[in-house]
């Protein structure tokens, strides 16, 4: 079912009603009534007849006016909890000083680095006592732990 | 409403521009003719050095008037003018084009392989 529109008047035009009038240069127009087309014909605006709905949409005739004002939405901030910690573990670590933070992540950097350090002087001594090794016997196959490890 | 003696524009391009019905064709005391269907015209004014001359006598298909018909859809359509189109004794189109909006029906019918034209409703 299409449903069209009056071409001057914008009603809307139910299957079974209307007229079509088609000029020479092939437009077509399509009306509701006799008095729409009458109306065209007479080459009357549509915007001045007070009783077409292009008029009303015009003046704003017959909408309720809406007086309710637009509500502005706010974010707000929650704190939650992420995997391990409580909401108020997070909040606490937020509300400690930057520069106590910064000093933790420094020494935490520097006992890596320790940690790093000695773990690569014990790889070194282990290396030296396996080339002594070899030198001696040199048939004997390095230890698999030690290829590993490289 | 195409009767005796009515007036019609011709829509296409053989020079023809106006003509009057002189007989509806297409059955025994036939008055009317609708669009779609065969008249025989004279041609009343002619554009010069063309193939037709004012004073002959031309089979015209009719092809939209102002006269109101009705669809299966229900819809009533009209014109506001009363067009043809130039037929020769065999019944099928002069001219290689046709200006103007052509009803579908006739198009279906009339578009004999070739481009009757693009506008039709």
């Amino acid at each position: 079912m299409k449903v069209e529109i009056c071409s001057y008047s914008h009603y809307r035009i139910h299957p079974g009603h209307g007229k079509r009038y088609v000029r020479l240069d092939s437009r077509s127009f399509v009306f509701i009534t006799r008095k729409a087309e009458k109306a065209f014909l007479n080459k009357c605006n549509p915007r001045r007849t007070r009783w077409t709905v292009i008029y009303r949409r015009m003046n704003k005739k017959g909408i309720s006016e809406e007086t309710s004002r637009k509500r502005n939405r706010k974010t707000k901030k929650f704190f939650r909890g992420v995997v391990g910690a409580s909401a108020e573990v997070v909040r606490a670590k937020r509300n400690q000083a930057p520069e106590l933070r910064e000093a933790q992540r420094n020494a935490a950097i520097k006992e890596a680095k320790e940690k790093s350090r000695a773990r690569k002087e014990a790889l070194k001594a282990q290396g030296a006592a396996a080339s002594q090794q070899k030198t001696f016997a040199k048939t004997v196959r390095a230890p698999k732990f030690m290829a590993t490890s490289r | 409403m195409i009767t005796f003696l009515t007036n019609l524009k011709i829509a296409d391009n053989t020079g023809v521009l106006n003509v009057q019905c002189i007989k509806v064709l297409g059955g025994h005391k036939m008055r009317v003719a609708i669009s779609g269907k065969p008249i025989v015209t004279a041609l009343k004014k002619v554009r010069p050095r063309k193939k037709f001359k004012k004073g002959e006598v031309a089979k015209v298909l009719v092809l939209s008037t102002k006269n109101r018909f009705r669809r299966n859809s229900g819809f009533i359509i009209n014109s506001n003018k009363n067009t043809g189109l130039i037929l020769n004794d065999g019944f099928a189109p002069v001219a290689n084009r046709v200006t103007g909006a052509v009803p579908h029906e006739v198009r279906a019918k009339y578009n004999r392989g070739y481009l009757l034209t693009r506008k039709n409703y």
